[in-house]
């Protein structure tokens, strides 16, 4: 076994494979290649891999030495890792320790009118911080993935009217509002919220009224905030199933569930995975969800912990906060090393370039569609809940204990203009999405020009490299960067700017990467041999011929790119914080919401609603660019 | 010319222009080179900011200094003592509590203010209110920092929520601490901030010991959260309450005040005789390079003029000069007059500010390791503690004593030592509580130990 291993180690490493190596380099690497490749791995060492390096390096350093001390700490701490097997006579011979609460606590009360109420507070059980995680993060991605195979399977396999309105309405928790998204869902489910209004005092359906809390709602609101990226995932791996291969199955006599079980659901697997596989890491990395529901077991998670935990009341980065960000760093790594090793991201995209036959779509019954209307209409009823909650607080004057706002009014937006540190925060976020996307193209289009065109060693580990930031939550990005930088002239302390350009460039990259990467898989590479042979230098080749081929792939991951800059919550609250001047608009809604006095709730939602909508501008504009293309980019 | 130097120069003109309006194009207009700017430091909100700098650079005043701007910078109250040194030409520090303005004297950040007419309208300032200094001496008796303006501390109620819930209403700290507000737990009664998260909630808890006294006012603390819920700052705190989360959040003066105005239903009240008046500080930093402009500002904002800032509806602070009132504006505030009178009429407890500052760190920690971190399991004990007593399982002799055991300061064994968190121990390990790593382990053993205290006294309830 060691044999084997050293002789594969020297079967990889050897002399001549390292000459071969430089040999294909200098054949393929031009000036321009090399400043390329030279900026993208120096931004990417700067901003990404020093500050992860700072975090580790802080996780394993105590009185002055090398340790594990911190790591020890934090799992023999039952705030963090309460479980333990406990082995008896008795059956079933293990039991597990550590679980602490119930489920669900009946609330009984007589109100000030006389009325007997009853509400059913459902919270779920506390684990301890680090399984509460793990928990919440495979909750949301079990029933995001059920939720979402489900729609995608109705909507790839059946035609009815109404199906393509319907299908792209079940999009809409794509529009992510940090913040308030959740705070107008959490209206919604406590206990004199509008679903209790109308369902158990209005309609009396509800024998008793039901509020959702701790980390049943993180799970609750994070399914409805994810289950579309499985469902675009698993829609495309369908819809991209080669119909030969069911017809032959047909003939072979298999049908129904048969066909479905052996034929269809392998088939749309690598598409299924790779949307749960991401749901879990967003899902883990998830801090503003937890923020919205805190003051209950919702806090106890490995994202608001590190948040929380970070500063110390003198001002110091606390071991304990970034050892914290450590396993959550680590928990994120893995799973998405499991993402690429059995799902692929390149080999997603390629099938989602699938679709050139005509996918086998059946028509269905009118009292089938009766059905799969109740059904998917039930599922946009919750999954708008956020942003019909948004929408109608940026309209409210005020909102009381009434299942609509007692009066509209459009003074919230003009309070947000009229208030300087609003308006300034507004255009902090343009202008840092602005430059960060202009920084963004310029590595993007290189990191994907030279993992798409350059067949030499070391491609690969690039495209890991600015694919990375997927896996990497954003709250460890923000604590790493803080840390290394606090000393520098970089130091958020004295601007905020510099910190929050790296790290929406480094968090928002693989949008374009990937939306760049797609189209240059679509030129073909005999156009650049043409340019070559025709006399063409390989910079006047990538400047002249590629560029033009793929602007509209540049265009439509720089769009996403910058939308999703504007909405980035955990790295702008961080950093911004230090430096209230040069705070961006997510920040301020955190700040509106949290921490500041003026505005409560109307006014953040006012500018959710107006980052909601130019979201849509956004994702509809890049999908309307890239068409078929499109599926592959968006939920990342 | 060839395409590729008109790319590369395109870019550079994009770049070039994006980091022009970042960093030149964002000068506020009107900034003349020869004008002064001044830097400010603040925990105040916008609303403040843009008041004040509206009516002080249309004063004679400034235009004398030459001051033609005041930038304002907001840091977090943590990073304050960081940015102060690292800016570097940080002027004026305004706002954030008494504690905060210490720290930074500490640290020998805050200078001497000097200027005769600052010093004249600092002599217009009473010394104290009902024995709060609203002023800091050096050894030479020259002031370090004045208070601006003046607060108490109490609850704010949601009537519409306590109603609802058919609670009864509180007027005292130890209302909050009582069975009526356990009625619909494991749902909250009481929003409360966790102490390393708020500096005005922590003033409250150190009323509140010192009130009742160390044990005592443990205990109290123990049953108030156990009817509550944390939340991460003061303002959460307020939130929670607006929103009906909670009926009661405790809270400092204004929140209260502008509460009152924006959300009907809802009332600020003053705990009677149990609570303190504290003054919000304004300082000249030792960091100024402009001092004579920033004392100005400073002068500005303790004259009857700068005062008046306190009263805007949106802001609705207490002003630290009784005699504002008594212009035309002060007269258009009567309600926060009489907010203002019962403030200084109500007999505050004997503070003392030794006291708060010897624990502070320490108590910090331990309030949020036992209260904050191990709150599930402290609303379960009290409810269950609470379920036996109106069920008639326990006496009530034997009900006070477990509600008692609930709170009162912990022990616990560290490295076969026994160790209590008397006032003591607490002012001993305060030092040293500054430090993360040392912070992180202490809080750790004390969560520890409240969970295995809650736990014990679960199984010394009948029927739990």
């Amino acid at each position: 076994m060691e044999k084997g291993f050293a002789s594969r180690l020297r079967g990889r490493f050897s002399i001549q494979k390292l000459r071969e190596g430089l040999r294909k380099a200098r054949w393929e690497m031009d000036a321009l290649s090399w400043t390329q490749l030279i900026a993208v791995v120096g931004v990417f060492i700067i901003f990404l891999i020093a500050p992860l390096i700072t975090i580790v390096g802080r996780s394993f350093v105590h009185e002055g030495g090398l340790s594990l001390h911190w790591f020890k700490f934090i799992f023999t701490d039952d705030f963090y890792f309460p479980l333990s097997l406990r082995f008896s006579s008795n059956f079933p011979f293990i039991g597990l320790e550590g679980v602490k609460g119930s489920f669900y606590d009946m609330i009984e009360y007589v109100s000030g009118a006389g009325e007997e109420v009853r509400i059913l507070y459902l919270h779920g059980y506390d684990m301890g911080v680090i399984p509460n995680s793990i928990f919440v993060a495979l909750s949301t991605t079990i029933f995001s993935t059920l939720l979402g195979f489900l729609l995608a399977f109705i909507f790839a396999r059946y035609k009815f009217f109404g199906s393509g309105i319907l299908r792209i309405a079940l999009l809409i928790p794509l529009l992510s509002t940090p913040f308030v998204g959740a705070i107008g869902l959490k209206k919604m489910i406590v206990a004199d919220g509008v679903l209790n209004k109308v369902f158990y005092t209005e309609l009396g359906i509800l024998p008793f009224k039901i509020e959702i809390s701790g980390l049943m709602a993180v799970i609750f609101v994070q399914t409805l905030l994810f289950y579309p990226i499985v469902f675009l995932n698993a829609y495309t791996s369908i819809i991209s199933i080669d119909p030969s291969m069911e017809e032959q199955a047909e003939n072979l006599g298999a049908s129904g569930f048969k066909l479905f079980r052996s034929v269809t659901l392998p088939l749309s697997m690598p598409g299924i995975e790779a949307g749960a596989l991401l749901v879990f890491i967003l899902s883990l990395e998830d801090l503003g969800t937890p923020i919205v529901f805190k003051g209950t077991a919702a806090e106890k998670v490995l994202t608001y912990q590190v948040f929380t935990r970070m500063f110390t009341p003198t001002g110091y980065i606390a071991e304990e906060a970034t050892t914290l960000a450590m396993i959550l760093l680590l928990f994120s790594v893995v799973i998405f090393a499991v993402v690429r090793k059995y799902v692929s991201l390149k080999r997603y995209a390629m099938l989602s370039k699938g679709g050139v036959w005509r996918p086998r779509r059946r028509k269905l019954s009118i009292p089938t569609t009766i059905l799969v209307y109740i059904f998917t209409l039930g599922v946009l009823f919750f999954a708008t809940l956020p942003h019909v909650g948004v929408g109608l607080l940026a309209f409210a004057k005020e909102w009381g204990p009434t299942i609509l706002p007692g009066s509209f009014t459009l003074d919230n937006f003009r309070a947000v203009f009229s208030d300087p540190g609003t308006t300034r925060s507004i255009v902090n976020s343009l202008i840092f999405s602005s430059v960060a996307t202009v920084v963004m193209v310029m590595l993007g289009v290189a990191a994907a020009y030279l993992v798409s065109r350059k067949k030499i060693p070391g491609m690969g580990t690039l495209d890991l490299l600015v694919t990375l930031p997927v896996a990497i939550p954003g709250i460890v990005i923000a604590t790493g960067l803080f840390l290394l930088f606090l000393g520098t002239p970089l130091s958020p302390l004295l601007s905020g700017a510099p910190l929050l350009i790296a790290s929406y460039t480094i968090r928002k990259i693989p949008f374009t990467v990937r939306s760049v990467f797609s189209g240059l898989e679509q030129t073909d590479k005999s156009l650049d041999e043409i340019s070559w042979s025709s006399g063409a230098s390989r910079t006047r080749t990538f400047l002249s011929i590629i560029m033009p081929l793929i602007l509209i792939n540049i265009l439509a991951g720089g769009m996403l790119s910058f939308i999703y800059s504007m909405s980035e919550a955990s790295t702008g609250i961080v950093i911004g914080d230090a430096n209230h001047n040069d705070a961006p608009m997510t920040w301020k809604m955190y700040d509106m919401l949290f921490k500041g006095l003026a505005g409560g709730v109307f006014q953040p939602a006012a500018i959710g609603f107006m980052l909601m909508l130019l979201q849509f501008v956004m994702i509809v504009g890049s999908n309307l660019l890239l068409r078929k293309r499109a599926t592959s980019l968006i939920g990342i | 010319m060839d395409k590729r130097i008109l790319a590369g120069l395109l870019v550079v003109i994009i770049v070039v222009g994006i980091v022009y309006i970042v960093y030149v194009g964002r000068q506020p207009e009107g900034v003349e080179e020869e004008g002064t700017e001044l830097s400010v430091i603040t925990r105040h909100s916008v609303t403040i900011w843009l008041a004040t700098k509206e009516a002080f650079l249309d004063t004679d005043m400034a235009r004398e200094h030459n001051i033609t701007d005041i930038r304002f910078i907001s840091p977090n109250p943590v990073l304050w003592i960081d940015t102060v040194k690292r800016v570097g030409d940080l002027d004026v520090g305004w706002g954030g509590g008494p504690s905060l303005f210490d720290d930074l004297d500490g640290e020998g950040l805050v200078a001497p203010m000097t200027d005769a007419g600052l010093l004249s309208t600092i002599g217009e300032i009473d010394d104290d209110i009902r024995g709060e200094p609203l002023k800091r001496l050096d050894e030479q008796g020259r002031p370090v920092w004045v208070a601006a303006a003046i607060s108490s501390f109490g609850f704010i109620i949601n009537y519409n929520v306590l109603n609802e819930y058919n609670l009864t209403e509180p007027s005292l700290w130890e209302d909050l601490g009582s069975t009526a507000l356990a009625k619909i737990l494991p749902k909250p009664a009481v929003a409360f901030a966790r102490a390393l998260q708020s500096t005005s909630h922590t003033r409250i808890y150190e009323i509140i010991l010192q009130k009742f006294g160390w044990d005592d006012g443990w205990a109290l603390l123990g049953r108030l959260t156990a009817n509550g819920r944390p939340y991460s700052g003061s303002v959460e705190a307020l939130t929670g309450v607006q929103t009906g989360e909670c009926p009661i959040g405790i809270g400092i003066d204004f929140y209260g005040f502008s509460t009152e105005i924006q959300f009907p239903g809802t009332k600020y009240v003053l705990p009677f005789n149990e609570s303190i008046v504290n003054g919000d500080p304004i300082c000249l930093l030792s960091t100024s390079q402009h001092p004579e402009a920033a004392q100005a500002f400073i002068e500005f904002v303790l004259s009857v003029e700068g005062q008046k800032i306190w009263l805007v509806p949106e802001i609705s602070r207490m002003p630290v000069r009784e005699d504002v009132f008594r212009t035309e504006e002060g007269q258009t505030r009567l309600d926060l007059y009489s907010n203002y009178n019962t403030t200084i009429s109500n007999i505050g407890i004997p503070f003392e500010e030794w006291r708060s500052t010897a624990v502070l760190f320490s108590l910090k920690y331990y309030f949020d390791a036992i209260f904050a971190d191990s709150h599930a399991e402290l609303v379960r004990v009290w409810d269950e503690l609470v379920s036996a007593y109106e069920d008639g399982l326990i006496t009530e002799e034997r009900f006070k004593e477990l509600a008692y055991e609930i709170g009162k300061p912990l022990t616990w064994t560290q490295d076969g030592e026994s160790y209590e968190f008397t006032f003591d121990y607490a002012s001993s390990i305060n030092v040293q509580m500054k430090q993360a790593a040392f912070g992180s382990e202490m809080a750790r053993i004390w969560r520890d130990a409240a969970v295995q205290r809650y736990e014990a006294l679960m199984d010394e309830i009948p029927g739990s």
